[in-house]
């Protein structure tokens, strides 16, 4: 991180056409941002984008909306930006931990994301990926979720997988979960 | 003795080829001593290449009992011209670098794998080896041919991750 920037989040919604990424980075090249971090997906037709960008310290949230503002009026796209502070930039956790990877799926069910993820918060756990998608038939949904996650060195990991096990039992769906070490090499 | 300098990506010493090492001399005994130091005297540090201390020569060390957790190991193994003669069992797992440290990333790997060597005397050994370690000696090898982890992932966004220098 560099102390003499500014950064902000900028978080861009709206229906997906081609070439939308390369209006956005042409806004973004003609400001003189750097763009430090950047991940888009598509959700149903809705297109999202998530950067973390740094520019000079002159621009605030309002010269970078100023931005966007061609981009946006001519592909009806909803432009958020937040200016970060210097300690929230990046991550704070000093060791990498243990990494957490769990695949669930069964008949879809209200609540599956909730129980699963509030089991994890309880232990402490930092969750980095998460997608879920729900397919089938109306009737008979199936629901699939992948999450990643950061287990504290702390956290009894056979403890933690007992709990997953029984909480996909309780669910009645299937559940398998990999608790390993991030090797220093 | 000495503890050497790692060598942090984008130095371009990292993405060259190491020389298979011919000697077996004092000057070898000597390198060795200082890079087993190295080794040792990052907290967790479970395998270092030659390379990544500025030394073209293929040499890799690997210590599994350094890790946080207890895994299945040997100790501490010195591979000098190690080859893989086989491998099997491959599963996506996460590693970090010490000349990468400001990232760790999701890596295929094969769970088990039989590698061929030069111990430090130069005699020729064979080690058929599995999980952590086998890990570890694939991420070692793969310095000696000058490719790192970045070479290996598909999308920065699902595969690397950020984190502070520890
Ligand atoms: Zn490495």
């Amino acid at each position: 991180m560099n102390e003499s920037k500014n950064y902000f989040a900028v978080f861009v919604l709206g229906t997906d056409s081609p070439g939308i990424v390369a209006d956005i980075s042409k806004a973004l090249f003609e400001l003189g941002a750097n763009i430090n971090d950047s991940s888009h997906t598509i959700i149903g037709n809705q297109f999202a984008m998530l950067l973390l960008i740094s520019t000079e310290p002159v621009y605030n949230t309002e010269t970078i909306q100023n931005a966007f503002q061609i981009v946006t009026q001519k592909r009806g796209l909803t432009v958020y930006t937040h200016q970060l502070r210097h300690e929230d930039v990046y991550r704070k956790s000093s060791e990498p931990g243990q990494l957490c990877v769990i695949h669930l799926y069964g008949a879809d069910k209200p609540g599956i994301v909730y129980q699963v993820t509030s089991l994890l918060a309880k232990n402490s756990v930092n969750i980095t990926d998460l997608s879920t998608r729900r397919f089938g038939s109306e009737s008979k949904p199936i629901y699939i979720m992948y999450l990643e996650a950061e287990v504290p060195n702390n956290i009894d990991t056979r403890k933690l997988g007992s709990d997953l096990n029984k909480l996909a039992l309780s669910l009645n769906v299937e559940i398998k979960y990999e608790l390993e070490e991030v090797a220093s090499l | 003795m000495a503890v050497l300098q790692i060598l942090e990506y984008p130095d371009p010493i990292l993405k060259q080829l190491s020389k298979e090492v011919t000697n077996f001399n004092s000057s070898l005994e000597t390198f060795l001593k200082d890079f087993i130091e190295t080794l040792n005297s990052h907290k967790y540090c479970v395998g270092l290449a030659a390379p990544q201390t500025g030394n073209l020569q293929r040499i890799i060390g690997i210590d599994i009992s350094r890790a946080r957790k207890p895994h299945l190991n040997n100790g501490l193994l010195i591979l000098i011209n190690p080859k893989i003669l086989e491998v099997s069992d491959f599963k996506i797992v996460r590693e970090g670098c010490l000349s990468i440290p400001d990232f760790t990333a999701n890596v295929k790997r094969a769970m088990h794998i039989v590698v061929a060597y030069q111990n430090a005397k130069g005699e020729a050994k064979i080690l058929s080896t599995k999980d952590f370690e086998a890990h570890a000696i694939q991420h070692e090898i793969d310095h000696l041919d000058g490719v790192l982890f970045l070479d290996k992932i598909s999308n920065p966004a699902s595969d690397l991750f950020r984190r502070v220098r520890y």
